[in-house]
C-alpha cells in the first residue's frame, strides 16, 4: 500500500481509574485507515470499540478515563498531544461522529434544522440563513423527503431510521475526511438499517472520505468494509482485508465468532459455540487474554501475551497457535465442540 | 401425522389509546390484527418481523399475560380464553415463556436454587425440600449448570448463564411448549450460539414444541421448522423454513430477506430497498398493510385487504399479486 496513511493508532491504551480498579478498556490497540477507505471494528460488547473512538475524538470522559499511552496520528499529528482548541477545530472540520444512538446526540429542544445550521456555521463563515439553506441540501442529500418542512421538526418527531440520517447530515456538513461511525444501525429494524449502508456507501462514493465503522455484526462488516480489525477485551488480534478475514480467518477467536453464527445460505444442524463469556476488563488473564475461552491454549499462551504480528504480508494475528489452527483449518476439523452443554 | 398443539384463530389484541384529563379511548394500537396459525408437537414454529410489528403482544395474549381483543386460542383442543384461573395456572405448567432480558427477567434477591425452584412450589411438584432440591439440581445440570451454582445470585452470572438460568426455570414444571421472546437477542454473538445448542438439545430429549420470537432471521432459519413473518400486527407469508428462504412469495419477505447483510463479502446481493419507515399501528394503511412501502403494489392493494391463503403445501401468504 503506497497510499499515505490518515489515520494511524499505535499501542493506544485507555484505562478507567473507578473504585474497583482500573479498568483497562483500550489496552494496546494498533490500525491505520487510508484516505477513502473503510476499516471495520468488530467485537463483542466491552471489547472497546467505543472507548477506542472517543479516544480518536478525544471525547473520554476524564476523570475516570485516560489516555494512558499510545499515539494517533492524524495526517501526521498525534492527536493525544494536542490541546483541547485544536482538538476542537480537527472535530468540527476533519473528523466527525455519529452515535449509535441517535437521541444522545440531539438535542430536544432546538430543531434539526437549527442543529444543523450551527454546525455548518461552526466551521464555514457563512450566515445563518445560508447556513439553513445549507442545512436544507444536506438533508435532502441525506433522502429525508420534504427537508423545508422537516428542518422546522424537533428530533421526537421523526423516526429511528430519520433520526440516523440527521446525524448523517450533520456529520457530513463539515465535509470530514474520516467519519467515525459508532454501531450507526444497530438500533435499527433491517429495512431501515438497509437503506442507512446504502446511503453511506453511496455518500462515500460521493465525497470520498474514509470511514471507521463500528459495529459487531459480522453482516454490516462483510458488506462495508475495505479492511478489518477484530477486537477482543481491549486488542486488536486480527487485523486485514475483509476478503482475507473472511477466507482465511487465523485467529481461534475469529474462527470461532464466524462459526457460530447461523448462516441464510448453507445450513448446519449445529452451530460451534465458543465456551465461556468475555473476561472482565478488570480481571484479565495473565497472557493470552483469550485463553480463558480458547480450545488451542497451552503452555506458553497462559504466560506470555503474543503481539500482533504480521504473518503473511497485510494480515496481522495475535496468537501464539495460529500454525495449528491452520492445519485443523487444512483437516478440515473444527476447534470448537458443537455439542452444547449436555455432552 | 403431526398433532396440532396449539392452534391459533384469528386472534386480536387492540391497545387503547388514551387521551385528555379524563383519559379517553381516543384511539386503538392494532398491536395484533387478526392472526391466525399452528404449532405442531415437537416442532418449532419461527416468528419474525421488525420492530414493533406485535410479536411479543402475540406470545404474551397466547399464555394470558394479556387479555386478548378477539379470536380463539387452542391447547390441546382446549379453549385456553374460556379458562377460569385455577385452570388457567394448571395449563401454565404446559405452557412457559422465556423473555429477552435475561437481567430484567430473574429476581435479583432470590439464589438460583430459588428462582428455579419457585415454580416447583407454585404447581406443588415437590414432595418435600429434599425432593425439590435434587429436582432443581438436575433441572440446572440439564442447562449445563453444575450444582455448585445453586446458592448464587444472579449478577454473580454471565449474560449466558443467566439466559440458561432462564430456560432452566421455563423447563422445571416439564412443560409441553414454550414460547422463548428473543432468548438470545440480548446476548453477545459469541454466546449466543450456546444457548441456541442449548434450546435444540433439550426439545430432542424432552421432545418440546417452541414458538421462537426473534427479529433475526439467520437464528430464526437456523433453529425452526416453519417461519411466520409479521408485519404491522398482521402474518403476511408461513411457510417450511426452507421453501421461505428459497422462494419467498411475499414482496415484504423478498425484501427483508435481501436487506440482511450476510456475512460473505464476495457475495452481492440484490437488494430491494424499501421506502420510508413502518406507519403507525394506530392508524394502519387501508387495504394491503404493506402497499405504502411495497414495491409491487398495484390499485387493489391501498382499497381492498388481501386474504391469507394456502398457496400450495402449507405456503400461506398475503397478498393481491398471488392471486392473479
Ligand atoms: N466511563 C467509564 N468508566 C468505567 N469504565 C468504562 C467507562 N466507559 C467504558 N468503560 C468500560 O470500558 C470497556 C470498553 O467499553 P466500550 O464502551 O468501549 O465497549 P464496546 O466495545 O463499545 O461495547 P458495546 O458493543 O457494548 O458498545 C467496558 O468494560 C466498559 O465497561
Ligand atoms: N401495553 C401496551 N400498551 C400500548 N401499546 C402497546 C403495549 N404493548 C405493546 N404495545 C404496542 O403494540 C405494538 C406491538 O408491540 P410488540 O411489543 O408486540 O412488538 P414486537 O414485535 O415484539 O417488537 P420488538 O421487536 O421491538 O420487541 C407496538 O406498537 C407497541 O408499541
Ligand atoms: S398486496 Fe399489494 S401492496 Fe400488499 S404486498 Fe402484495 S403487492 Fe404489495
Ligand atoms: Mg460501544
Ligand atoms: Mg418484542
Amino acid at each position: 500500500m503506497s497510499k499515505e496513511k490518515l489515520v494511524e493508532v499505535k499501542n493506544l491504551k485507555t484505562y478507567f481509574y473507578t473504585e474497583e480498579g482500573v479498568v483497562k478498556a483500550v489496552d494496546g490497540v494498533d490500525f491505520e485507515i487510508y484516505p477513502g477507505e473503510t476499516l471495520g471494528v468488530v467485537g463483542e460488547s466491552g471489547c472497546g470499540k467505543s472507548v477506542t473512538s472517543l479516544s480518536i475524538m478525544r471525547l473520554v470522559e476524564s476523570p475516570p478515563g485516560k489516555i494512558e499511552a499510545g499515539e494517533i496520528n492524524f495526517k501526521n499529528k498525534d492527536l493525544t498531544k494536542l490541546s483541547n482548541k485544536e482538538m476542537r477545530k480537527i472535530r468540527g472540520n476533519d473528523i466527525s461522529m455519529i452515535f449509535q444512538e441517535p437521541m444522545t446526540s440531539l438535542n430536544p429542544v432546538y430543531t434539526i434544522g437549527d442543529q444543523i445550521a450551527e454546525a455548518i456555521m461552526l466551521h464555514k463563515k457563512v450566515k445563518r440563513k445560508e447556513a439553513m439553506r445549507q442545512a436544507v441540501e444536506m438533508l435532502k442529500k441525506v433522502g429525508i423527503p420534504l427537508p423545508e418542512q422537516r428542518v422546522k421538526e424537533y428530533p421526537h418527531q421523526l423516526s429511528g431510521g430519520m433520526r440516523q440520517r440527521v446525524m448523517i447530515a450533520m456529520a457530513l456538513s463539515c465535509d470530514p475526511q474520516l467519519l467515525i461511525a459508532d454501531e450507526p444501525t444497530t438500533a435499527l429494524d433491517v429495512t431501515i438499517q438497509a437503506q442507512i449502508l446504502e446511503l453511506m456507501n453511496s455518500l462515500k462514493e460521493k465525497y470520498g472520505m474514509a470511514i471507521m465503522m463500528i459495529t459487531h455484526d459480522l453482516g454490516v462488516i462483510a458488506e462495508v468494509s475495505d479492511r478489518v480489525a477484530v477486537m477482543y477485551a481491549g486488542k486488536v488480534i486480527e487485523y486485514t482485508d475483509v476478503d482475507t478475514l473472511f477466507e482465511d480467518p487465523k485467529h481461534p477467536y475469529t474462527w470461532g465468532l464466524m462459526n457460530s453464527i447461523p448462516k441464510l445460505d448453507r445450513d448446519v444442524d449445529r452451530l460451534e459455540a465458543i465456551p465461556g463469556s468475555v473476561p472482565s476488563p478488570l480481571n484479565f488473564p495473565d497472557g493470552c487474554k483469550f485463553n480463558t475461552r480458547c480450545p488451542l491454549a497451552e503452555g506458553k499462551c497462559y504466560e506470555v501475551e503474543p503481539d500482533l504480528e504480521e504473518v503473511v504480508k497485510g494480515h496481522k494475528v495475535r496468537c501464539w497457535r495460529y500454525k495449528e489452527l491452520e492445519k485443523i483449518k487444512q483437516r478440515g476439523e473444527r476447534i470448537y465442540s458443537n455439542g452444547g452443554v449436555l455432552g | 401425522m403431526a398433532e396440532k398443539l396449539l392452534e391459533v384463530n384469528n386472534l386480536k389484541k387492540y391497545f387503547p389509546v388514551k387521551a385528555g384529563i379524563i383519559k379517553r379511548t381516543v384511539a386503538h394500537v392494532k398491536a395484533v390484527d387478526d392472526i391466525s396459525f399452528y404449532v405442531n408437537e415437537g416442532e418449532t414454529l419461527g416468528l419474525v418481523g421488525e420492530s414493533g410489528c406485535g410479536k411479543s403482544t402475540t406470545g404474551r395474549t397466547i399464555l394470558r399475560l394479556l387479555e386478548a381483543t378477539a379470536g380463539e386460542v387452542l391447547f390441546e383442543g382446549r379453549d385456553v380464553m374460556a379458562l377460569n384461573k385455577s385452570q388457567l395456572r394448571e395449563i401454565r405448567r404446559d405452557m412457559q415463556i422465556i423473555f429477552q432480558d435475561p437481567y430484567a427477567s430473574l429476581n435479583p434477591r432470590m439464589t438460583v436454587a430459588d428462582i428455579v425452584g419457585e415454580p416447583l412450589d407454585i404447581h406443588k411438584l415437590a414432595k418435600n425440600k429434599k425432593d425439590r432440591n435434587n429436582k432443581v439440581k438436575e433441572i440446572l445440570e440439564n442447562v449445563g449448570l453444575g450444582a455448585e451454582y445453586m446458592n448464587r445470585y444472579p449478577h454473580e452470572f454471565s449474560g449466558g448463564q443467566r439466559q440458561r438460568i432462564g430456560v432452566a426455570r421455563a423447563l422445571a414444571v416439564d412443560p409441553k411448549l414454550i414460547i422463548a421472546d428473543e432468548p438470545v437477542s440480548a446476548l453477545d454473538v459469541s454466546v449466543q450460539a450456546q444457548v441456541v445448542n442449548l434450546m435444540q438439545d433439550l426439545q430432542k430429549e424432552f421432545g418440546l414444541t417452541y414458538l421462537f420470537i426473534a427479529h433475526d432471521l439467520s437464528v430464526v432459519k437456523h433453529i425452526s421448522d416453519r417461519v411466520a413473518v409479521m408485519y404491522l400486527g398482521k402474518i403476511v407469508e408461513l411457510a417450511d423454513k426452507r421453501e421461505l428462504f428459497k422462494n419467498p412469495i411475499h414482496p415484504y419477505t423478498q425484501s427483508l430477506l435481501s436487506a440482511i447483510p450476510e456475512a460473505d463479502p464476495k457475495k452481492k446481493k440484490d437488494r430491494i430497498i424499501l421506502k420510508g419507515d413502518v406507519p403507525s399501528p394506530v392508524d394502519p394503511p387501508s387495504g394491503c398493510r404493506f402497499h405504502t412501502r411495497c414495491p409491487k403494489a398495484f390499485d387493489k392493494c391501498p382499497i381492498i385487504e388481501p386474504e391469507f391463503k394456502d398457496y400450495g403445501n402449507g405456503h400461506y401468504a398475503a397478498c393481491h399479486l398471488l392471486e392473479e
